[in-house]
């Protein structure tokens, strides 16, 4: 007898079997791992989108091995119809999850509408936008489909369609209805016409709703428009600043402001050249009638360069925005040399400055006049000035960074700089192995081929505890510097001191550096402070020594006793020994005075420890005041050059003093003293020139000179010829902002009229409120003399451009120019400009003013759309589930016997 | 709990109804018995001892099997409803793809496992979309973002995949470069306010440095509170706002990298233009770039028209640009030039030989500015100096009247048409037709194009305006003349100054309306400008300027950009026609006289504007790829952004496996499972 469970696994491998004939089947035939599979059905192909799910149909056998295990009474005919009604069933299923879909039509309409709440729509009219969306909801049929995008200078989907309309603060102020349709495109839902109406004033700032409208029809959207009135609003905006074509120094010209209003009123306008009231008509009280005004304001630009003008909106009576109210726009000024002219002399005596200001201006140049610290840290901020004169600024007033930065000016800028002579300069300037001498054409160490006097110098330095650190190790830097600077035969001494003075070098000769440097590297801080003792222990040294001039210089960082210093002082005085005092950090400047003072020497105090060299070495010239020359000198011209050429300088008067400076070998030697040292000598710094005039330019040393008529004309020339020479082409360069972007473009065109190419271009970008460059951008060459560049505004205000030109690496040309975005476009009109909306309509079949019923109406227009069939497709099984109930419930073709 | 059911819920409704009283009335049916064969013996034995035991089961299993009947009924009308849940899984995440579709995604450069051959980097962009979209969970919503110069959402989001793969599948690139900068901002205001945002960008990674370095990353901030006295109407603080920033904070960035290849030779730039001087000659600019890491070799080819101009052939070291300018070109009908750069062997495999990856700045296109033959009429009393310097224009046909011959003819309606008409020392009463482009010396009295508001004597130019296509590259200054009258110029009505006597305007032109007109105030026969070498140059610039053939005009541009297209000769048009290089007609609107349109295709375009149905102009203009960004196809992998050097964007990740949303295919396994069970238990007797 055959057992039960071997027919049973039998006829489970044959419905395995078959389910796998028929997967092998579908795969050969349907390919359902594809992506999708087209069906055609007459015209209406039908789409599985999910073709995967037909290998479902693989399990049909596995009904027809359960029918052979059945225990019902219909017929075989009937179970194998059960069978077969069943498997349909699940090909329905499998069918419905392979997700059919077809291409049908319809008429339902989703909308979006895109509402404007940037600025420039006022709180009533976005109140009548909510009440326009309640009355599009109500009347939109069922089945259709509305959703919500606010917009300012971005989009928002707004997903609770009752909520109140709010403006997107501190989100930025523009309006960009683009933006706000190519979002939209994204919501509209399958099957449905898609529809927008926009409500706004159809101001934009950035974007395009004219060219979106092109690509809204391409993809079948209807572009609908609302405005509602806004209410009267009084507005008055500052439009616009326009400037002439080409502006010179000296020249006066016209500023135009171009202001639009809503009214006839009586403003206030400011008008300011830089950060300062236009010097010539500061403000006007204008009368503004409707529409455009053009108010002009006389002006005249002081200096070359470039120069920002303002135009403010100070007083009005009907004014709501104020976000308007300024317009910027910068000009390039072409004209006079510029010169910076940086006198230590004003701090002793303001009016020192003003005899070479007047002469130079006398011969129509641009003088700004700083005092001793007022040099600038970067090339970059002295570009600007063709010539830098520094006369009398002693080096500790100078950083590095300055000095680095005028080097730089010279070297890589071109820039002139003449340095001209004082007690404060060269040399006696403390200048000595700084990088200006290093540039300068004469060195500072002048031979001593006058009577020398000796100089005994004694350094009291304070090594209490609080000079650790940095503090002590610049004090010993001093300390060697000062050493530097005195000539061998010179004397010196060095004394720490805290509680106690130590003698750390004793009184020698200057000629053993090595030595001294040594015993100066031993001091060491730590300790109180003490400064009677150490001065006393100067006074003892110096009082024994042998020289001419005999100087102590006290350095201290903190406080001390006041007891017997003042009188101590007055003593040394007496014996011919000053005294002169450094103070750092927190040191008591009342008691430093009193020794300077009593000492009959010279205060500083500083924070800055990397200047203390250079105050001990200019201390230490101070006192020797070997580089000083204080004589009645004639200058004799050795070379005749251009620069000197009808000036007279032959006849002039004498100098009353110089400072001593040694010709460098290469240098041009133009003027000499009676004993042959330089008073004017040139050389070319990389690209740049420097001067150095060692006798000085005011009522000291040229008090004579001063009153000589040739004096103005002298040193024109010498200027003219020392400044930075524009040899360079200038080519029109023209910007504009669009979007965002401003587009520079240069046309580069020779003389005869012959297209320049081949050129390296950069264009710089700069900030007028720095000078700084914030951007280079290199400037593509797009045809035969064209060049061009784009950059992204990242700012509200006005930039300067300049773009250099280049061949083989050297400056041919420049052009400049400037381009500005005063404030956000979206404060620029607040008049509804329809024109764009009508247009966005009229391209895609849009209404205008759209009432809410024709946003829903479709008028006979249906979307053609792919449908998913899968619903009806499971009411097909269902009902072929229902005749599969009835097949089981109702007998068709009689009994099958069942054997018991 | 919600549903969006693609059949009316009403009728799904009624359908359950209908189709649950019929299988109700199915079992109502008595069905007779079943026939057993059975020993006699045991017959009435069973049929007693069954009778009262078995009638309770069997009205249990009748129920049962109804029951089940009728919840497979039940799921399957409620699958139809699409129901989805209605809590969403707070894990999930909103996910705005973006894939470029920028000109370098044509890219060929690679085989990729998954793709056969070597296909495009769209197509393996493609492929890595639907890679993306498969391992995302159920609960997942996406938008799918195409990026080329624009930025287009391609669908809302959508967690149905098959759809997405559907519209991933459609996707073609463009021939414009990708703006990044306007995807970016567009995928985050779709972005906003959903939960866990992520954007992931599939790309080459061809995208400018500055626009990476704007975006803003870090934790999301709450939104920017206006400051307390800021109200509408206040000065807004907008003076430190960063225009250029990209903000993202709060949204999670990946990148999908594709693109290996990097040796591609293309033509940056390709431009012509006419002299300033001697517009019949022209110069042609070509520069060409080797963006690979091996020298390559290319032949590069000039055609005017189909006639080859010149053939060169170039060594590029790697990085390196060529300038090829051809200089004093002239002669010849044909104002179409185009450049390619092929292959130095055919069918070279060795890249250095010309085997190039990226096709579409391979060719270039340039025009010339036609140049067209004007009318002219003089309306004079013999002016030598104004006939002698026409005959410098090779471009005009002139005609010569006495103004009262003039007045006659107008008045008669016998004036032939006329692209110019020059009154000399002469103001007429009637003005020719419309469209008639107007040049004054001397007018006088009410009929001058400008007012006059006084005279000025002995006096000279001082400024020109540099920038006006009448009066650039030309030098005017001091020129003398005995007498001018000044206009009064109206800027606000587009009129401009072109020359200036210490401001007063004693040159001027406009647009006005349906022609263009320019004025001097000063008589010919009273100024040594007519000695000058400016003089007939002025006047080759008035007639170029009536033409619409600026000298600065350069008809060839950029893909990607929005193009503003003068179209001179047309008035009251409002729409051109835009007839690509593919044959595409499109629509551009026309805004003060200049067609603007977006250049969506290199190649040359036409643009058409129509009058009552009549062509009244056409004009060409080509458009090149020419963006060395977008030629330099190696790929940018890894990606920094904001400026942050050490953390390179990742691969999207961090996607949990939830169950979909959608739960009717779920409810379709179950009813497939109880459809199995319920045939089970029919067969095997359980259920009846």
């Amino acid at each position: 007898m055959r057992k039960p469970w071997i027919g049973i696994a039998l006829r489970i491998l044959a419905g395995l079997a078959a389910a796998g004939v028929l997967a092998l089947i579908l795969w050969l035939t349907v390919d359902p791992g594809r992506d999708t599979i087209e069906v055609s059905l007459g015209s209406r192909p039908i789409t599985l989108l999910e073709p995967r799910w037909l290998y479902l149909i693989a399990i049909v056998p596995f009904f027809f091995v359960v029918r052979t295990f059945s225990l019902t009474d219909v017929s075989f005919t009937q179970q194998y119809l059960q069978s077969g009604l069943r498997s349909l069933i699940i090909v329905g299923l499998a069918v419905a999850l392979a997700r059919p879909a077809w291409t049908t039509s319809d008429n339902k309409i989703s909308t979006v509408v895109l509402i404007d709440v940037s600025k420039s729509v006022s709180d009533k009219q976005l109140a009548a936008a909510q009440k326009y969306v309640k009355a599009l909801s109500d009347a939109k049929r069922p089945g259709d489909d509305l959703q919500l995008i606010t917009f300012a200078e971005r989009p928002e989907v707004l997903r609770d369609l009752s909520a109140p309309l709010a403006r997107h603060e501190g989100a930025g102020a523009g309006t960009n209805i683009q933006s706000a349709i190519q979002l939209g495109y994204g919501l509209f839902p399958d099957g449905y016409l898609p529809r927008m109406v926009i409500i706004s004033d159809g101001n934009q700032t950035t974007g395009d709703v004219f060219a979106e409208a092109y690509r809204a029809q391409e993809f079948g959207v209807q572009l609908s428009w609302r405005m509602f009135a806004a209410g009267r609003t009084d507005e008055i905006r500052v439009v616009a600043i326009h400037l002439p074509d080409e502006v010179k120094v000296g020249a006066p010209f016209d500023v135009e402001g171009e202001i639009w209003s809503t009214r006839e009123d009586d403003v206030t306008l400011s008008l300011y050249q830089d950060e300062f009231p236009n010097g010539l008509e500061p403000s006007k009280k204008v009368t503004l009638h409707e529409g455009v005004n053009r108010i002009k304001f006389k002006s005249e630009a002081k200096r070359a360069g470039f120069t920002t003008y303002t135009m403010k909106l100070v007083k009005s009576h009907h004014d709501t925005e104020k976000a308007n109210n300024t317009a910027v726009m910068t000009t390039p000024v072409k004209g006079k040399p510029n010169i910076l002219y940086v006198e230590g002399g004003v701090i002793r005596d303001p009016g020192q400055a003003g005899y070479l200001e007047r002469a130079l201006e006398h011969e129509n140049m641009d003088v700004e006049v700083r005092g001793p610290r007022g040099l600038p840290s970067s090339a970059k901020a002295l570009e600007k000035y063709d010539l830098v004169l520094v006369s009398d600024v002693p080096a500790h007033f100078v950083g590095l960074g300055q000095m680095q930065a005028l080097e730089s000016y010279v070297r890589d800028y071109g820039g002139g700089l003449i340095m001209a002579g004082g007690e404060d300069s060269f040399g006696s300037g403390g200048y000595q192995g700084t990088r200006i001498e290093k540039i300068m054409p004469v060195r500072f160490d002048s031979e001593k081929i006058r009577e020398q006097p000796n100089i005994a110098i004694a350094l009291v330095i304070d090594r209490s505890g609080s000079m650790s650190g940095p503090k002590i190790e610049a004090a010993k830097e001093s300390a060697r510097a000062t050493a530097e600077v005195l000539s061998p035969s010179d004397l010196i001494s060095v004394i720490a001191f805290d509680s106690q003075p130590t003698t750390i070098v004793r009184l020698q000769r200057a000629s053993s550096r090595m030595r001294i440097s040594a015993d100066i590297s031993r001091l060491t801080a730590g300790g109180g402070t003490n400064i009677h003792p150490a001065l006393k222990e100067a006074y003892d040294t110096l009082a024994a020594a042998r020289a001419k001039v005999k100087h102590v210089i006290l350095l201290s960082d903190g406080q001390a006793s006041y007891d017997g210093i003042a009188e101590l002082c007055q003593e040394m005085r007496a014996a011919r020994i000053t005294v002169s005092a450094v103070g750092i950090g927190d040191a008591d400047r009342n008691l430093l005075n009193i020794i300077a003072d009593n000492g009959d020497g010279r205060l500083y105090m500083t924070d800055d420890l990397a200047a203390l060299p250079r105050i001990f070495m200019k201390e230490t010239t101070e006192a020797q005041k070997s580089a000083l020359v204080e004589d009645l000198v004639t200058a004799h011209v050795v070379k005749r050059v251009e620069a000197i050429e009808g000036t007279g300088v032959d006849n002039a008067p004498p100098l009353h003093g110089y400072v001593s400076t040694k010709p460098k070998p290469k240098s041009e030697v133009i003027l000499i003293s009676d004993m042959g040292e330089p008073l004017l000598a040139r050389w070319r710094v990389g690209i740049g020139t420097s001067v150095a005039w060692t006798s000085d330019v005011k009522n000291r040393w040229s008090v004579e000179w001063l009153r000589w008529g040739g004096y103005p004309k002298f040193w024109a020339q010498l200027i003219r010829s020392s400044m930075r020479r524009k040899v360079y082409d200038s080519y029109d360069l023209y910007a504009r902002v669009d979007g965002g972007v401003a587009r520079v473009m240069v046309d580069a065109v020779d003389i005869d009229d012959k297209f320049v190419n081949d050129l390296d271009t950069t264009l710089e970008v700069i900030d007028p409120r720095d000078s700084k460059v914030k951007k280079t951008v290199p400037m593509e060459q797009t045809a035969a003399g064209r060049y061009e560049a784009d950059f992204d505004v990242d700012r509200y205000g006005s930039y300067m451009l300049k773009a250099v030109h280049k061949r083989d690496g050297k400056v041919v040309a420049e052009s400049t120019g400037a381009v500005a975005l005063p404030y956000p476009a979206e404060f620029l009109e607040s008049t509804p400009d329809e024109e764009p909306l009508h247009h966005a309509a009229l391209v895609t079949g849009g209404t205008d003013q759209a009432p809410p019923d024709s946003v829903w109406n479709p008028k006979d227009k249906k979307i053609v759309y792919t449908q998913d069939l899968w619903p009806w497709v499971l009411f097909f099984v269902a009902c072929l589930l229902i005749g599969d109930i009835y097949f089981k419930r109702v007998r068709v073709f009689g009994y099958r016997t069942i054997k018991m | 709990m919600t549903f969006s059911p693609l059949v009316p819920t009403t009728t799904i409704l009624e359908a359950a109804g209908v189709l649950g009283v019929l299988a109700v009335g199915a079992y109502i049916l008595k069905m007779r018995r079943r026939r057993f064969e059975v020993p006699f013996s045991n017959l009435w034995q069973r049929v007693l001892r069954d009778k009262d035991t078995t009638s309770l089961w069997k009205h249990l299993r009748r129920i049962l099997s109804l029951l089940l009947q009728l919840v497979i009924i039940g799921l399957l009308m409620f699958a139809a409803l699409d129901p989805k849940l209605g809590r969403a899984d707070p894990d999930a995440k909103n996910v705005v793809v973006i894939i470029d579709t920028s000109a370098s995604m044509e890219t060929v450069d690679e085989t990729e496992s998954g793709v056969d051959g070597p296909v495009s980097r769209l197509a393996v962009a493609k492929h890595e979309v639907v890679k993306l979209l498969r391992s995302m969970g159920g609960g997942d919503e996406v938008m799918l973002m195409r990026m080329d110069g624009q930025t287009t959402p391609l669908t809302r989001f959508e967690a149905d995949l098959p759809k997405l793969n559907s519209v991933v599948q459609k996707l073609q690139a463009s021939d414009t470069p990708a703006d990044l900068r306007r995807a970016l901002s567009g995928a985050a205001d779709a972005l906003r306010g959903r939960r866990n945002p992520m954007i992931v960008l599939v790309g080459d990674g061809a995208y400018p440095e500055d626009v990476l370095a704007s975006v803003l990353r870090g934790p999301p901030v709450a939104q920017p509170q206006p400051p307390p006295a800021a109200k509408h109407g206040d000065d807004a603080s907008f003076a430190n706002t960063d225009l250029t920033a990209i903000d993202l904070r709060g949204i999670d960035l990946r990148y999908i990298p594709v693109g290996k290849r990097a040796d591609n030779v293309g033509i940056v730039s390709f431009n012509v233009r006419r002299y300033i001087t001697n517009k019949t000659a022209y110069e042609v600019f070509i520069e060409v770039q080797n963006f690979g890491r091996e020298p390559a070799r290319r032949k590069l080819e000039l055609y005017s028209g189909d006639l080859a101009i010149d053939v060169k052939e170039l060594t590029l070291k790697p990085g390196e640009r060529k300038r090829q300018l051809y200089p004093n070109l002239g002669g010849g009908t044909n104002h179409r030039l185009r450049a390619v750069l092929k292959t130095v062997n055919e069918g070279a495999d060795d890249k250095a030989d010309g085997h190039d990856i990226f096709a579409l700045d391979d060719e270039a296109f340039a025009l010339l500015p036609k140049r067209t033959t004007q009318k002219i009429l003089l309306v004079t009393v013999d002016n030598l100096y104004l006939e002698g310097a026409m005959l410098v224009y090779d471009n005009v046909g002139v005609d010569k009247l006495l103004p009262e011959e003039y007045e006659s003819t107008v008045a008669s309606g016998k004036l032939p048409a006329y692209d110019a008409v020059v009154f000399d020392d002469y103001t007429p009463e009637h003005l020719p037709p419309d469209k008639t482009n107007l040049l004054y010396f001397n007018p006088s009295g009410k009929n001058s194009p400008f007012p006059i508001r006084r005279t000025l004597h002995r006096q000279h130019i001082t400024e020109v305006d540099p920038h006006h296509p009448v009066t650039k590259w030309i030098v005017m200054s001091d020129v003398n003349f005995d007498k001018s009258s000044v206009f009064a110029v109206d800027r606000a009505k587009g009129e401009v100054p072109l020359f200036t006597s210490v401001r007063d305007a004693i040159g001027a032109a406009k647009k006005d309306g349906q022609h263009k007109v320019v004025a001097f105030g000063f008589s010919l026969t009273g100024t040594d400008l007519t000695l000058r070498v400016a003089f007939p140059l002025l006047l080759a610039n008035i007639l170029d300027w009536f033409a619409g053939d600026d000298s600065d005009l350069v008809t060839t541009y950029r893909t990607g950009r929005r193009l503003w297209v003068p179209m001179d000769g047309t008035y009251g048009v409002t729409e051109v026609a835009v007839i690509g290089p593919n044959g595409r007609q499109t629509r551009a609107p026309v805004v003060d006289g200049r067609a603007t349109f977006y250049g969506h295709s290199v190649g040359v375009s036409r643009l058409q504007a129509k009058e009552d149905g009549k062509p009244v102009a056409q004009i060409e203009l080509a458009a090149n790829l020419a963006n060395p960004a977008e030629s330099n196809v190696s790929p940018g992998s890894p990606l920094y952004v904001g400026g942050d050097t050490d953390h390179p964007l990742e691969l999207p990740s961090g996607f949990q496996i939830t169950h979909r949303q959608s739960l009717w295919l779920y409810l379709v396994m179950a009813v497939l499972l109880l459809l199995g069970l319920e045939w089970i238990t029919y067969n095997r007797r359980v259920t009846v």
